[in-house]
């Protein structure tokens, strides 16, 4: 754990003062929730309209089928099943719920108290991933004293990688990096 | 990369999905290219090498009023299970094997079928099945039969069928265009 000193709760006038000489990176801000509510929708309509395409030409192969061609028309109808199908749960997984996740994080970020804290950042390899969540990297900040390890959305670790090595102040909201910034960042 | 990963990590829904995929469209497609037995005439062929989606086409072109579809089977079809076999109203079988499935054939006596002076399979003075084909004939439908060399075969009624002379007839029609196919 950092010492009091070195973690400091911040106010809104605080931040400024404290960001002095470099300007404070936030990865979310409140204007970013309606962009980020829109990608969901967006990754949402994209999936339906997979989905509904993905139904109308298996509907379409049936609707087709004869005697002559119904060993050709059930085999056309079981590959665009198959693959439709394996689009459609990729789409879901991996952009629809990754939007939801991306933009339930940022509204948690967003409303949570921040805290700022210092130290030399190591950005690891090291992958988590909660159920029903973003998918995080993990970081270690170390202060001299203690290292703190450090959780970031794995989206947002190519902002951190040119402090990696480096001292900086990071913003801190329940254990997530919210932001960075500092007034002798990058030293 | 990553895409790989997310795909590896998603894996099992993949292989659930092809899996449900397959069974669900296997019985859509079971429904589409079938239908009850009153509206249908099959033909069972004991031969390995039978085209018989073509042959199917071919008397299908001529289907007796009240038939939806004609489905022609080899006999292998039926290996997992014999229902259909044994609901099917026509069997092009070989002689050797026929005298045991005898007692499954109906009669032709009084059925009013057109054999076109073709040979008939009579066991004890009761005719069951006319010749399709024998040792170093071109055979009925030989196109479409593949016939094995050497052997005779013959087309029989199942006892049972709703489509003999009792019926609509459909099976005897079926049978009689079969035996006028080169």
């Amino acid at each position: 754990m950092s010492s009091a000193k070195e973690q400091k709760r911040l106010t809104e006038g605080e931040q400024g003062d404290y960001n002095r000489g470099m300007e404070t990176m936030m990865f979310y801000r409140p204007e970013d929730q309606d962009r980020l509510k829109t990608r969901e929708k967006k990754a949402r309509a994209w999936v339906w309209a997979l989905a509904g395409l993905t139904l109308a030409l298996c509907v379409l192969f049936c609707c087709l089928t004869n005697t002559a061609n119904a060993g050709r028309m059930e085999i056309a109808t079981l590959i665009t099943s198959c693959v439709g199908g394996w689009l459609v749960i990729y789409g879901r997984t991996f952009g629809v719920q990754e939007a939801r996740h991306e933009r339930e994080h940022a509204a948690y970020l967003i409303g949570a108290e921040q805290t700022a804290v210092r130290g030399k950042l190591t950005v690891t390899k090291e992958r988590l991933r909660i159920r029903g969540s973003i998918r995080i990297r993990v970081l270690l900040l170390e202060d001299g004293k203690t290292t703190r390890r450090l959780k970031v959305n794995e989206t947002k670790v190519r902002a951190l990688r040119p402090w990696d090595g480096k001292t900086v102040t990071l913003l801190l909201a329940g254990g997530y990096v919210a932001g960075i910034g500092g007034d002798d960042a990058g030293t | 990369m990553q895409v790989l990963k997310n795909i590896w990590s998603q894996l099992h829904r993949f292989v659930f999905w092809a899996l449900l995929s397959t069974i669900f469209w296997a019985w859509i497609f079971t429904i589409i290219t079938d239908t009850v037995p009153e509206k249908k005439v099959t033909l069972y062929v004991q031969t390995e090498n039978c085209r018989s989606q073509e042959l199917a086409l071919k008397l299908e072109e001529e289907k007796p009023e009240g038939i939806k579809m004609i489905k022609v089977h080899p006999f292998s079809y039926a290996v997992f299970g014999d229902r259909e076999l044994l609901e099917a109203d026509l069997y092009a079988v070989r002689e050797t094997e026929a005298e045991a499935m005898v007692p499954g054939f109906a009669p032709l006596d009084g059925e009013g079928l057109d054999v076109g002076g073709r040979e008939l399979y009579v066991r004890d003075g009761v005719a069951y099945g006319v010749k399709l084909s024998g040792p170093g004939e071109a055979g009925a439908a030989a196109a479409y039969m593949g016939y094995e060399p050497g052997e005779s075969y013959y087309l029989f009624f199942n006892a049972g069928s709703p489509h003999l002379s009792g019926g609509d007839g459909a099976a005897l029609r079926v049978a009689e265009a079969l035996l006028k196919l080169k």
